[in-house]
């Protein structure tokens, strides 16, 4: 039942390589309710392993998931997929890592 | 890329694994005096099985009648007597302690009268599971908060994202660990006169699992550097774990709807499992799995879970109750009416209870080197009750950290063997030096299709077992060896990390399909198709340590110093 399409931009910027952060774009298949993590493990899987970014409980809890969606900050583990996404790193409590992976600190 | 940088770090007590155990193990080990390391290969306080457990899950036995005689009676049933007695009785008593210590770091426990409300689940002989202020399901996220917080203001070191890979071996123990460094793709080496495995479990190596990133880190760097190892076969799958609706899978909210909501755990045909079966087959992860085999089992590979007999007042009184949790909300977002249709819930991998062989003071009989929680065996012995694997690991942690941290003030640091370190780093560096190659998560699914197929619950057999291993021996020799990461960035390379993830997965599996071919008995959720039987002579170890590039397999009778089984 993969028959659903989201076209999804995702900020990118590694320290070691990049002068400046860009956006790459992906085409994912994925289920009906799939969430924003699906497609961001779907990119892993299919698309392009070098893609960083975090996640652990897969319900809601952990926060380590916490990126901002469509300018939004969100859990990509509970929040429903659109059909165009832009996903980038929750930098403003947060150090940046790689792409999508940051350094919490706070609590 | 030719060279890896390498970082030395030396400490008294390093503890690998942040998760309930290593935490306990931190604290404890930092109150014997001793310079203490934590390490997590993920984000700290937001890894770990237990730091999500949703319901109350915590069973302590802090309101009389109920005592911890009881409650170490009831382990050692529902583990049909495999747990080492000496062990869980001190894992009993330290649980108490522990409670207490939460208790005062401020975990929201609800109290009437000066007594704790308690919650009964299947097994207990006294409610003996304390509900919180807060609704149940961020029960997890209140004991990881009490716990992290003591970490900050014990001021005890913290490394994260640091993927401990390998142990250092000395002539007659281990040296340390050492690990990558995820954020700079360095190694780091940690020189240790204790080493603490607080890894976790092995259930991701388990294609339908509640905890993907388990990959039995700790274990399989131990059976690497010839620590004995045990009780491989057994695991416990958790029946009521969703497969449907899809995006919920791998979830554990269902358990709401069995012991909230009394929900009846039916087959295709509507018949009741739990009043279908009797004997060993009727729990239920058996229950289901035989279903699925006979072609009984619901649209999607399960069983239903229906709380259809409930009035929908009543159901919605749970909820409210509950306050409204967040999957219920997730649910309606997807308009899935939980009442009208039917969720299907299969057995998932949640925790291991077989790893490293540890005595009653957590301490695996290699120098240097203890483990605890998930890592450590023969705490549940064959199977547990709900509730109860979160204290016993937690306990594990507090007697391996203080008994480490005792040792420690009085020894030197170990030797490493000449070159060891520097070969240790070269096999995690391969598959990043390879150009092409399996990927590891294409491993990771092969080795996932084998356990599914030849390491399943429902037929396990000397034939299948015997073929699964040949499977996996065969994956080790050539795809393992053949292992590539196609990404090359050092900076949080997901891939790499995976490839570690894989080479654990491969020989955990390798441990598990061999420690169940060994045991010619049905026990817990161990069911053997051509031995069916619980068998007496059966209560013995089988265990497990490297020989060159076999396994060497003995077994250990099970002793009996406090309680012994029951005639028949």
């Amino acid at each position: 039942m993969v028959n659903n399409t989201s076209i999804v931009k995702v900020w990118r910027f590694n320290p070691e390589t990049d002068r400046e952060p860009y956006y790459k774009t992906y085409e994912v298949h994925h289920e009906e309710n799939a969430t924003v993590l699906d497609c961001l493990n779907y990119i892993y899987e299919y698309l392009d392993p070098s893609v960083s970014y975090r996640y652990a409980c897969k319900i809601g809890f952990c926060v380590s998931c916490l990126m901002v969606i469509n300018g939004k900050p969100g859990f990509t583990c509970l929040k429903i997929a659109e059909k165009e996404m832009t996903i980038e790193p929750q930098i403003k409590k947060a150090k940046l890592i790689k792409d999508l992976a940051t350094d919490f600190q706070d609590d | 890329m030719s060279t890896i940088g390498k970082d030395h770090l030396s400490v008294d007590v390093l503890i690998v694994g942040a998760g309930v155990a290593g935490i306990t193990a931190a604290i404890e080990a930092q109150q014997q005096g001793v310079d203490v390391l934590l390490v997590t290969k993920g984000a700290f306080g937001r890894d770990g099985a237990a730091t999500w457990t949703s319901g109350y899950g915590f069973q302590v036995a802090a309101n009389p009648p109920d005592s911890p005689e009881i409650h170490f009676a009831d382990t050692l049933k529902v583990g049909r007597f495999m747990n080492d007695q000496r062990l869980v009785h001190r894992l009993i008593s330290e649980i108490i302690r522990q409670h207490r210590n939460l208790d005062e770091w401020g975990v929201r426990y609800l109290k009437e009268n000066g007594r704790y409300v308690m919650m009964r689940l299947p097994g207990e002989s006294h409610p003996r599971v304390p509900r919180l202020t807060i609704p149940g399901e961020w029960a997890g996220q209140e004991y990881r908060r009490s716990l992290t917080r003591q970490v900050k203001k014990r001021s005890i070191r913290v490394i994260e994202d640091l993927f401990v890979f390998d142990l250092i071996a000395t002539r007659d123990g281990i040296a340390g660990a050492v690990g990558l460094d995820l954020r700079k793709g360095t190694f780091l080496v940690i020189q240790a006169k204790e080493t603490i495995l607080a890894t976790g479990g092995h259930m991701g190596s388990y294609r339908t699992t509640t905890i993907p990133q388990a990959s039995g880190d700790g274990t399989a760097a131990a059976f690497r550097a010839g620590v004995t190892l045990t009780d491989l076969e057994f695991a416990d799958f958790y029946a009521y774990t969703a497969i449907w609706p899809p995006v919920t899978v791998g979830e554990i909210w269902p358990s709401v709807f069995r012991y909230e909501l009394n929900g009846k755990l039916l087959n295709r045909l509507g018949e009741d499992l739990r009043e279908k079966y009797r004997g060993p087959e009727r729990v239920p992860p058996l229950a289901i799995e035989r279903e699925v085999k006979a072609g009984r089992g619901s649209p999607h590979g399960g069983a239903y879970l229906s709380i259809r007999h409930n009035l929908r007042e009543e159901i919605d009184r749970v909820f409210a109750r509950m306050g409204h949790p967040k999957w219920l909300k997730r649910l309606q977002a997807m308009r899935f009416d939980v009442v009208e249709q039917d969720i299907e819930v299969a057995p998932a991998g949640i925790v291991s209870f077989g790893g490293c062989r540890v005595d009653e003071n957590c301490a695996t009989g290699t120098l240097g080197l203890f483990a605890a929680g998930e890592a450590g065996a023969s705490r549940e012995g064959a199977y547990t009750n709900a509730g109860n694997s979160l204290p016993l690991c937690m306990a594990m942690g507090a007697i391996a950290g203080r008994e480490a941290g005792r040792r420690a003030k009085k020894q030197n640091h170990h030797i490493p063997v000449n070159g060891k370190v520097e070969e240790l780093c070269d096999r995690a560096l391969g598959p990043m030096l390879r150009d092409r190659g399996v990927r590891p998560i294409q491993l990771r699914r092969t080795i996932q299709e084998i356990l599914a197929g030849y390491g399943s619950l429902i037929g396990r057999n000397e034939q299948r077992l015997t073929e699964g291993l040949e499977k996996i021996s065969q994956i080790k020799k050539s795809d393992l060896e053949d292992m590539c990461v196609t990404v090359k960035d050092k900076t949080f390379n997901l891939e790499w990390r995976e490839a570690l993830e894989v080479r654990n997965i491969a020989d955990v599996a390798e441990l598990i399909l061999t420690a169940a071919r060994a045991r010619k008995e049905s026990r817990g959720l161990h069911y053997r198709e051509d031995f069916p039987k619980e068998e007496k002579s059966w209560l013995k170890h089988v265990v497990l340590k490297k020989d060159g590039e076999k396994i060497d397999i003995t077994t250990e009778p099970v002793t009996f110093p406090y309680l012994s089984p029951p005639e028949s």
